[in-house]
């Protein structure tokens, strides 16, 4: 905060009412006990204004604050250091309620704190050691990383996740490097490396995106543990981590599924990755990839403005599967070029994917620049077999897709199926569009 | 419960066994004593406990071998198969025997006064029957559910969290094979959606550590309590465990839902072009949430013996697999082989899924050292692992855990 007290007092003022008004709207909070950090960050691949940046900054501080009053009010209690200990030690107390009282302990950081919660680290039940052991993940006293690392080589998978869970909480660079050992490890068991690799994911610091990616090119890792790596590296921004995506897309000894994973993992990784996304839609050999990327290019928080781009794979792409995921991918772009698309969306066959074509003109017609042609070609042709898919004995998620479409639709001939469904389906269909019609009547 | 077939292959063999072994053994009885020799097939298959009166002892081959005693002796003979196997036939030289055997699969023989040839004959017991497996109401450590997410749910926003804290929800979602969601919401309290907007919610399913996993973007416009903006977001929801005691099952309305989330989103107030991008890792979110989504799966699966053109037992195993989404996946016959120690592998893939009558590429089922006692007429599961991928989840666990009685 030391740099807006260099700008001028009403500008901050206004910016400051501006991220309330944010924060009224759509700020979520984490809940105290397994905060790691709130972090406001703009997204390293964006080109943000400094605008954006301070109003970030503000929201930062605003969650910073906020995590702060509630970790305080938290801590206020009747019962003092003693009384807490006690109850902590009552094993006929609710399990929350100790493991409240586990972290007030390891926030307080006395003495008396620190041994009884090693006592319980030592001595307690399964569960409460867990408890304890990820608890002093918010404590700062400095053999705790070591003593988290000992709990490593336990047997119980709860006792060990508690442990990985209390160094990631720690996050500081002995604590990450005890994590990367024992991810490396060929003698630790395969379920805690696979949680680790998960875990390192969350952090988002430089040390543990390069214990993952050591751990990537280590040798004979677990499939799993891969799959959880991999999953993780797409969680840094992508222009950390382009070099082994590219790698891993690229190689012809790695499963397809795997592949699936890692491409879909990319709609966590910021604006950079949507264009490698669009390019392994486009010219990926392999079907399975080709659909996983378009499915992953309309999933991405900053798809919206792909239409022209998709056309043009929907328009030269042979795989049905794969037009699927493009007509799911559209359905989410702001600029569907429906007219050109709208044979070629009427002549599909395979269900599924018909009913992707549906949604997507659905979504298409509520654009501001329909035209009455798409809506009249909806209602003509594409309601009567919506409606048919919804009442057939075809899978429920395909009914649902299907009502779903006529929902979007929202036409009048389109709500009329709609009650037709609410009529003659069964029972979870007659009620989903029954509440469809319900929404559209509002 | 089981059919066994003998293997009749061997039966014709031994004659003509027989006959080698007295050929090459029948001249070797002395005049001071006699020799048997004692022929056993397959290799360590049974162990045949022995006992001579003159001179008066006893023991157990495990294998083939001789038998030295008096000549006039008594020799008593107990076959008893190996775990897993059992008894076909016993011959004394060229004669079948079995039927001599008493309940004990003992016989008596003597005063002896030759030289004879006793070969028996066990089989290896290939257990067969109709199984059927689904996962436990209480998952142990380590297993997975798999969820049907396609339903409608309601609830309000946990109280943990600020701002939305309690605010009612009501949304659809509808899952496909992949485990990909769409997700069409009906309301959320006090917010008001740009109905010329792009809005969309869509997301995945999977399982991870054990857990499922639930990924959602989302693009929203509209207005919150007076407030005019816009936004995008990705939020993953991980670790998510369900209550023991309303966990979700066919008929439960409840899923009391707990795990880690994590999210970034970025808004902007439509009024006055602000713009802000947040994130946060590790919040902790629990919500019970009323649905009639279903979580519940079973597979049938059926082991039999068929003789083919050439009159050999080959065994078979073939399974249905029923959804959570109620989609029945037949998985077509396949051969199958069993071993006492590593019992059967079945491996199911690319069924066909008869609610859409298609081939299904992405649900695989494998069972795995699936173990039997035998003895005798009956066989039961011992041990065995299974491991399952549909709806874009998978998991594993102990076949025991599945198993419905």
């Amino acid at each position: 905060m030391r740099g807006m007290s260099l700008c001028n007092k009403g500008f901050i003022l206004a910016l400051f009412a501006a991220a309330c008004l944010f924060c009224l709207l759509f700020y979520t909070q984490k809940s105290i006990f397994n905060n790691a950090q709130v972090v406001a960050a703009s997204d390293p691949d964006d080109a943000s204004s400094l605008q954006t940046d301070i109003n970030t900054l503000v929201i930062g501080y605003l969650a910073d604050h906020i995590k702060r009053n509630k970790e305080s009010e938290l801590l206020q209690t009747n019962l003092s250091e003693q009384e807490l200990i006690a109850r902590l030690f009552d094993d006929s107390a609710p399990l929350a309620t100790r493991k409240l009282d586990a972290w007030r302990l390891a926030v307080l950081g006395t003495d008396n704190a620190k041994q009884a919660l090693l006592a319980v680290l030592q001595n307690g039940s399964a569960a409460m050691r867990a408890i304890v052991a990820e608890m002093l993940g918010h404590s700062r006293w400095p053999e705790v990383p070591e003593i988290l690392g000992r709990l490593l080589l336990e047997k119980n998978p709860l006792i060990t996740r508690g442990a990985v869970s209390g160094l990631a909480l720690l996050g500081d660079k002995k604590s990450i490097s005890i994590l990367r050992n024992a991810l490396l490890s060929g003698t630790a068991d395969e379920a805690l490396r696979n949680f680790i690799a998960s875990r390192l994911g969350d952090m988002q610091t430089a040390e543990a995106l390069a214990a993952l990616k050591a751990a990537f090119t280590a040798p004979s890792l677990p499939a799993e543990t891969l799959r959880n790596i991999v999953a993780s590296l797409g969680k840094f921004p992508f222009k950390e981590t382009a070099d082994i995506f590219r790698q891993t897309l690229a190689d012809p000894s790695l499963s397809a599924e795997f592949k699936a994973e890692a491409t879909e993992s990319l709609i966590k990784a910021g604006k950079g990755s949507l264009a490698f996304l669009n390019e392994l839609a486009a010219d990926h050999t392999d079907s399975k990839i080709r659909a996983s990327a378009a499915w992953a290019a309309g999933a991405h928080p900053n798809t919206g403005n792909l239409g022209g781009e998709l056309a043009a794979l929907l328009q030269s792409e042979a795989n049905d599967e794969v037009r699927r995921r493009l007509y799911e991918a559209m359905m989410r772009q702001t600029d569907i070029p429906a007219a050109s698309l709208l044979n070629q969306a009427l002549a599909e066959t395979g269900t599924a994917t018909r009913v992707a074509a549906a949604n997507m003109l659905a979504m298409a017609s509520q654009q501001s620049d329909a035209d009455s042609a798409l809506q009249q070609s909806y209602d003509e042709r594409v309601v009567p077999q919506l409606l048919d898919t919804a009442l057939s004995d075809a899978s429920l998620n395909l009914r649902y897709r299907a009502v779903f479409a006529l929902a979007r639709a929202g036409t009048g001939t389109a709500v009329g199926a709609l009650q037709t469904i609410e009529r003659q389906g069964d029972p979870q269909i007659a009620g989903l569009a029954g509440r469809k019609v319900a929404n559209l009547s509002h | 419960m089981f059919n066994q077939t003998r293997y009749l292959k061997f039966s014709r063999a031994i004659p003509l066994m027989l006959a080698g072994l007295s050929f090459g053994y029948g001249i070797t009885a002395q005049a001071a004593g006699i020799t048997w020799k004692i022929a056993m097939t397959p290799s360590k298959s049974g162990e045949i406990a022995w006992a001579t009166s003159s001179p008066q002892k006893s023991g157990v081959l495990q294998a083939s071998g001789s038998l030295s005693f008096d000549d006039g002796s008594l020799v008593d003979l107990t076959f008893t198969p190996k775990p897993g196997y059992r008894l076909v036939t016993v011959y004394k030289n060229l004669e079948n025997w079995t039927s001599s055997l008493d309940g004990n699969k003992h016989s008596q023989f003597g005063p002896v006064h030759n030289p004879h040839v006793i070969a028996a004959q066990f089989e290896l017991i290939t257990p067969t029957g109709a199984y059927d497996f689904s996962p436990p109401e209480n998952l142990p450590e380590g297993v997975a559910a798999i969820f049907n997410g396609t339903g409608h749910y309601s609830g309000n926003v946990p109280a943990d969290m600020p701002i939305v804290h309690d605010k009612a929800f009501d949304a659809d979602v509808a899952m496909d094979e992949s485990g990909k969601l769409d997700i069409m919401p009906n309301s959320l309290e006090g917010y008001t959606p740009d109905p010329n907007a792009n809005t969309s919610i869509v997301g995945t399913l999977k399982t991870r550590n054990d857990k499922p996993e639930v990924t959602v973007s989302a693009k929203f416009k509209g207005q919150f309590e007076g407030q005019n903006g816009e936004g995008s977001g990705v939020g993953t929801l991980s670790n998510i465990d369900t209550q023991p005691v309303n966990s979700l099952q066919a008929g439960d309305p409840t899923l009391d839902s707990s795990g880690t989330g994590s999210y970034k989103v970025k808004l902007k107030n439509s009024d006055s072009r602000l713009k802000v991008n947040h994130s946060a890792n590790d919040a902790a979110i629990s919500a019970p949430v009323t649905t009639d989504a279903t979580r519940d799966w079973s597979v049938h699966v059926v082991i039999s013996q068929e003789q083919d053109a050439k009159g050999k037992s080959i065994t078979y195993a073939q399974g249905t697999l029923t959804l959570p989404t109620g989609d029945n996946i037949a998985f077509p016959k396949r051969k199958v082989k069993y071993s006492t120690t590593k019992g059967y592998k079945i491996a199911f893939s690319r069924g066909t899924n008869l609610t859409s009558d298609s081939v299904d590429k992405k649900t695989k089922l494998t069972i795995t050292n699936m173990l039997f006692d035998c003895a005798d007429n009956s066989c039961a599961l011992n041990d065995g692992q299974i491991s399952y991928q549909f709806l874009g989840q998978k998991g594993k666990g102990k076949l025991s855990d599945f198993l419905i009685d």
